[in-house]
C-alpha cells in the first residue's frame, strides 16, 4: 500500500511531460504508450520493473500504475539451500523465489551462506521456515538461536540457545518482539511441553527471557513441530493446532497463560490441517477423505469469538474460503498418498504443498473471497512444479521453502548482486 | 453461408500501398477485421492504415497459422492439436529473428488489429528483452528517449545508484561530459 503512494507522487507531473514529448518522430517505438507499455510492464518480474521506471517518464508512470494494481504485490515463495553448500561448489547455492504477480521466477543470489554459515559449514545447523509465520527463518544450534523475518530474509538476529535442547520445536514470533520456543524436546528427561520466550529488545538490540506457563497437557506426545502447527496474530497471541485430532490452543503473551482448549474441525471427515495467520486472519487449511483418498482441499477463515473473555470455544465460526478444484486436487494425489500438507500464509495468499515430495505448489489467492464474481468463493488458484526438482536436483530436505511480501524497494540491495532473471522453469498456471 | 464451399477472399491495403488478398477466414482472426466483415464491407479493399506492408506480411503468416490449427483440430477427436509446450516452441519460433523496430510494429498492429494471441507473443518477446537490462539499454533498444530533467535524472541517479554504478553506458555518458 505504501508503495503505490511513494510511486504515486511521482506521477503527478504528467503535464510537464507534454513539453518535451515533441520527439515522437523518432521512431516507431514511441508508439509504444498507453496500453500497449503497461501491457509490457505489467509482464515484467517486481525485479525488472526498478530499471524499468528509470527508462523515461511514461515508462515510470506505466510501472506506477503496475505496482498500484493490487494484483502486482502478491507474496513470493522462495526456495532456498537448507544449508550453506559446500565451497567447492558453491553454484549449488541456489535461491529462487516465484512472483506470481508477474508469473515470473528470479534467481537469488545466495544471501543466506553470509549470515548462517560459520566456520565448518559441514555442522551448521539447517536453516527452517516456521510454516505458520510465511518467511520466519531460523536455524538452531547449541550454541544460538537465529532468526530472520525481513522480506528477503537479510536481516538475522540472534540470541541464546534454548535451555532445554529441541531438535524439532515450533519457533514463533509474536508481534515484533516475542520469540516463543515450545517442545520439540528430545531428551527423555526434559519437559516435552517447556515453553521458552524471549522478549527481544531493538536499542540496542538486546533479549530477555520470559517465564511462560507450559503447553496444554493434551499436546503432551505431540509437542513438536512435526505434530503441531503454529501461527501468531498480531496482538500477541500464538495458535497451536494439532494437526491430525484438530485440538486447538493459544497462547496469551501478555498474560503467558494458555486459553482452556477446543477442537477445530471445519468437518467430521477433515483428517489433516494446518493454520497460518494473514493480515489479521487465521486461516486454516484442511483435507477432507483419508490419505489414500483424498476427498477434498478447503481453506478457512476463523472468527474471534464475539467475547473474548468466554474463551472456551474460541474459533468456532468460520467462513468458507476456497476449495482446491478438481483438477489440481487429481494433481497433488497424482502418484502418492497424501497424508499431510504444508501451508505458507501470508498477505491472504497460501501457498500449499506436500512435504513429503515437495513435486508441486498451488496457491490459492483469497482476497476478494466474499466477493464471489467467479467460481465458488471468488478466490483464484495456481500451481507450478517445484523448480528446484525441474532442476534435477532432487533431495527435498535440502531445500527450505517461505513465502514473503516484497515491495520494490526490498530489491534494490539486490542489484549489488548477479541476479539472472531468464530462468526457464515449467508450470502451468489456471 | 449459402455459397460456403467457395473460399471467400478479403483485400486488405497496408499503409504504404500494397494491396494482400486473404481468405476471409484469415482476415476474421483479427477481432478488428471480423467485426468489420459482419458488418459487410464486401468488395472493397479494407486499408490498414497503421501498418506497413512488411508487418503486414508477418500479421497475416499469424494468422493463417490460426486458421490451420483450427481448422485440422476440429477434424480429429484430439481439440488441442498443440500441447502448451508445443506452441511455445512454436511463437518463439515465429517471434525468432524479429528486432526490437519491428516487434513495436507488431504490437501496434496486433493492437491495432485486435489479434490476442500475436499481441501476447510481442509482449512475452518484449519481456525477454527487457529482462536483465540497464536502464540505457532499454532506451537504446526500444528508442525510447529519455525526458527526465537534469533534476529528476539526479534523484533517481541517488535512489538508484545500482543501475548506474554497473551501467556501462553511464561510464560513457559521464566521461564525455
Amino acid at each position: 500500500m505504501e508503495e503505490g503512494a511513494v510511486w504515486k507522487e511521482e506521477e503527478e507531473e504528467e503535464t510537464a511531460g507534454v513539453a518535451v514529448a515533441g520527439v515522437e518522430s523518432s521512431g516507431a517505438t514511441d508508439d509504444l504508450h498507453g496500453d500497449l507499455l503497461e501491457a509490457v510492464i505489467s509482464r515484467l518480474s517486481l525485479f525488472e520493473l526498478l530499471p524499468a521506471s528509470c527508462v523515461s517518464r511514461s515508462w515510470r508512470r506505466a510501472v506506477a500504475l503496475s505496482l498500484d494494481t493490487p494484483s502486482r504485490l502478491k507474496p513470493w515463495l522462495i526456495v532456498r539451500p537448507s544449508r550453506p553448500p559446500p565451497a567447492s561448489r558453491p553454484s549449488a547455492a541456489i535461491s529462487l523465489a516465484y512472483d506470481p504477480g508477474s508469473d515470473s521466477w528470479m534467481r537469488l543470489p545466495s544471501l543466506l551462506s553470509a549470515v548462517i554459515a560459520p566456520s565448518s559449514s559441514s555442522s551448521s545447523p539447517p536453516l527452517r521456515c516456521s510454516q505458520g509465520m510465511g518467511n520466519l527463518l531460523y536455524a538452531l544450534s547449541p550454541s544460538r538461536l537465529s532468526l530472520s523475518w525481513d522480506p528477503l530474509n537479510l536481516a538475522w538476529r540472534h540470541v541464546g540457545p534454548p535451555q532445554v535442547w529441541r531438535t524439532d520445536p515450533l519457533v514463533a514470533l509474536v508481534g515484533t518482539h516475542y520469540v516463543v520456543v515450545a517442545g520439540g524436546a528430545c531428551d527423555f528427561e526434559d519437559d516435552p511441553l517447556a515453553v521458552e520466550v524471549y522478549r527481544l529488545d531493538d536499542h540496542p538490540p538486546a533479549y530477555r527471557r520470559l517465564p511462560c506457563e507450559p503447553m496444554p497437557l493434551a499436546f503432551k506426545n505431540s509437542a513438536s513441530r512435526a505434530w503441531l502447527s503454529v501461527a501468531a496474530s498480531d496482538d500477541h497471541r500464538m495458535f497451536v493446532l494439532a494437526k491430525h485430532s484438530g485440538t486447538f490452543a493459544s497462547l496469551d503473551l501478555d498474560t503467558m497463560t494458555w486459553a482452556p482448549l477446543s477442537t477445530l474441525n471445519p468437518g467430521p471427515s477433515t483428517f489433516f490441517s494446518v493454520i497460518g495467520f494473514s493480515d489479521g486472519r487465521l486461516i486454516q487449511v484442511g483435507l477432507d477423505g483419508d490419505a489414500a483418498n483424498l476427498q477434498a482441499l478447503r481453506i478457512w477463515e476463523l472468527l474471534l469469538p464475539l467475547d473474548p473473555e468466554s474463551g472456551t470455544n474460541s474459533y468456532c465460526e468460520r467462513n468458507l474460503l476456497g476449495e482446491m478444484p478438481r483438477g489440481m486436487l487429481e494433481r497433488l494425489t497424482y502418484s502418492d498418498e497424501v497424508s499431510s500438507i504444508e501451508a505458507l500464509v501470508s498477505g491472504d495468499f497460501a501457498y500449499i504443498y506436500d512435504p513429503s515430495a515437495a513435486r508441486d505448489f498451488f496457491f490459492c489467492d483469497f482476497s476478494s473471497s466474499g466477493a464471489a464474481d467467479d467460481g465458488k468463493c471468488g478466490c483464484s488458484w495456481g500451481c507450478f512444479q517445484n523448480p528446484v526438482l525441474a532442476q534435477g536436483i532432487n533431495p527435498i530436505d535440502k531445500f527450505v521453502f517461505s513465502s514473503s511480501k516484497v515491495t520494490i524497494h526490498d530489491l534494490r540491495p539486490l542489484w549489488n548482486h548477479e541476479i539472472s532473471t531468464s530462468l526457464p522453469v515449467p508450470h502451468s498456471t489456471s | 453461408m449459402s455459397e460456403s464451399t467457395e473460399k471467400k477472399m478479403v483485400r486488405l491495403r497496408s499503409s504504404d500501398g500494397e494491396v494482400f488478398e486473404v481468405e476471409e477466414s484469415v482476415a476474421k482472426v483479427a477481432k478488428t477485421l471480423q467485426d468489420m466483415l459482419e458488418e459487410d464491407c464486401a468488395d472493397a479493399v479494407i486499408p490498414i492504415t497503421c501498418v506497413r506492408a512488411p508487418i503486414l506480411t508477418k500479421v497475416i503468416d499469424y494468422c493463417k497459422d490460426q486458421v490451420m490449427i483450427s481448422s485440422s483440430s476440429s477434424t480429429t477427436n484430439n481439440p488441442n492439436e498443440r500441447t502448451e509446450q508445443e506452441r511455445k516452441a512454436w511463437g518463439q519460433k515465429f517471434m525468432e529473428g524479429v528486432d526490437s523496430s519491428t516487434l513495436c510494429e507488431l504490437l501496434v498492429a496486433s493492437n491495432f488489429l485486435n489479434i490476442e494471441g500475436l499481441l501476447n507473443l510481442g509482449v512475452d518477446k518484449m519481456v525477454s528483452m527487457i529482462q536483465g537490462k540497464y536502464p540505457q539499454e532499454i532506451r537504446d533498444m526500444f528508442n525510447v528517449v529519455n525526458d527526465f530533467t537534469p533534476e529528476e535524472e539526479e534523484e533517481i541517479r541517488n535512489q538508484n545508484a545500482w543501475a548506474f554504478e554497473r551501467d556501462p553506458y553511464y561510464k560513457k555518458r559521464s566521461s564525455s561530459k
